[in-house]
């Protein structure tokens, strides 16, 4: 009996190991960008250049982490950012993610839940740098860590 | 033309209501009937205004716009200001926007700033400051409009409450009456000094744009758009993010509702903000008294002018009689 106990927890590890060990596969080798030029505010500021190569391997577990319509509550269809093809179905929702600015343009009083563009970066920015020095809490965080003023 | 004046729209072809929302035709009952009569009934022996339950509630103009205001999303960076600052063509700061020794006091808005953000401290168990940016909230029912002898003040179907310079004498009864401290007097200009507050950009509104606060607000602070749209996505908001917001928005019924509205994650009192308004537009403390005035000038000139007359003619009368009775004597 007391076997039996160990054998089934062992298994009940071993098989808990094999869920949690098998990692996402890193959006560096799904074909993302590997830098964006973020440059929306334009005139204080020099441009973004963001890491994306670096952010999706050493941070980011999946791509959900950041591209936000797998995080939760926001329910947007499928089609809304992959071209969804049946013959290329998993191609297309892992290389082919639609540029976060064909959604989030220019700010649209209509739809007040969809950000512009710059709101949009900032905010799945702060959803982790919040609270990294002055970051997200005060004008000098603005500098610390993205922003080289001109 | 839709009437220009949000008074004259105040009932909005709604029915009365109760403060359960629904008709007081379907739920009036013998009990609220007597009631709601003695009431009235009390009401007009004592001369007082009616309570704000027996008004009808304001609804302010359909598909008017507003502004939440996510405060808990604001880093204080001043874009807002100087956004503004451009749009309107105001005089340059004193103090460069970039200048965090403007949080060191509190400020508030002046005739070369339609509005200002203040530094408040941040919760206690961290979390950094909290800022509050301050502008016209473009009530719904606005008390200057209300307080204007003028009529200088209006509010737009757009949601703006705008003013007209031209009809200004200058009483400056709108900065006494606003329940906010919002409009400012340009004490600066000798000879033509004017109030001075927040358009809520309806010039930009008018064409289709957003304000240029919002448009400049980097982190999701402001949003603009229809004011029923905004105050189901701040409920969205509140409901999804409990441990971030309290479930209050701040000018959704305060002073009958303002155009723009106010999420956070510390009492509003704590930043600044009036929390004793009533949530019925300044206008019912006064209705009451004002809507007197006319039967106190009036009706009551003319009655104890009567009275005179009729004891002097009296008199008159007495004094001729004695008089003839005197002369017979």
């Amino acid at each position: 009996m007391k076997s039996m106990t160990l054998v089934s927890f062992l298994a009940g590890g071993a098989l808990l190991l094999a869920m949690t060990a098998v990692p996402p596969t890193p959006a560096s080798e799904l074909g993302g960008p590997d830098t964006i030029e973020l440059n929306q505010i334009e005139g204080s500021y020099q441009p973004v250049i963001f890491d994306h190569r670096r952010h999706a391997a050493e941070f980011a577990g999946s791509c959900g982490d950041c591209h936000h319509q797998h995080r939760g509550y926001e329910k947007l269809s499928c089609k809304r950012c992959h071209a969804i093809d049946k013959a290329q179905f998993k191609e297309s929702v892992v290389r082919s993610f639609r540029p976060c600015g064909n959604c989030h343009g220019d700010y649209d009083p209509a739809t007040p839940d969809v950000p512009g563009l710059k709101v949009a970066f900032h905010e799945v920015c702060f959803s982790c740098h919040k609270g990294m020095g002055d970051l997200g809490k005060t004008p000098a965080g603005c500098e610390q860590q993205c922003h080289t003023r001109k | 033309m839709a009437p220009k004046r949000t008074t004259k729209n105040a009932g909005n072809g709604a029915g009365p209501q109760d403060e359960t929302g629904g008709t007081v035709s379907k739920l009036i009952n013998r009990r609220a009937f007597l009631g709601s009569a003695v009431a009235l009934g009390g009401a007009a022996l004592a001369g007082a205004p009616g309570t704000a339950g027996a008004s009808p509630n304001l609804e302010g103009w359909p598909d008017s716009f507003g502004m939440l205001t996510d405060l808990t999303a604001c880093v204080g960076c001043r874009s807002c200001e100087r956004a503004c600052n451009e749009w309107n063509g105001l005089p340059a700061p004193e103090q460069p926007f970039d200048e965090p020794g403007v949080f060191d006091e509190a400020r508030r808005p002046t005739s070369r700033a339609y509005t200002v953000v203040n530094r408040y401290d941040g919760p206690a168990d961290g979390g950094g400051p909290v800022y509050r940016k301050i502008q016209c909230n473009h009530c719904n029912e606005p008390a200057c409009a209300t307080a204007c002898p003028a009529h200088a003040y209006f509010k737009t179907p757009e949601g703006a409450v705008k003013y007209d310079a031209d009809l200004c004498f200058g009483c400056r009864y709108c900065m006494t009456a606003c329940p906010f401290g919002v409009p400012a007097y340009s004490y600066e200009s000798a000879f033509e000094p004017e109030i001075v507050k927040c358009t809520f950009c309806h010039d930009r509104v008018k064409e289709g744009r957003i304000p240029a606060c919002a448009e400049a607000c980097p982190a999701g602070a402001l949003t603009f758009g229809k004011r029923s749209d905004l105050i189901k996505l701040a409920r969205r908001r509140i409901e999804s993010q409990p441990e971030r917001y309290l479930d209050h928005i701040y000018g959704e019924r305060e002073v009958g509702g303002t155009s723009w509205m106010y999420l956070s994650g510390v009492p509003f009192g704590d930043l600044g903000f009036p929390t004793d308004l009533p949530n019925y537009p300044l206008i019912e403390n006064t209705k009451g008294f004002l809507s007197a005035v006319p039967t106190v000038l009036v009706v009551w000139p003319a009655l104890f002018g009567m009275c005179y007359s009729a004891l002097k003619r009296r008199e008159e009368v007495a004094g001729e009689e004695q008089k003839k009775e005197n002369d017979l004597g």
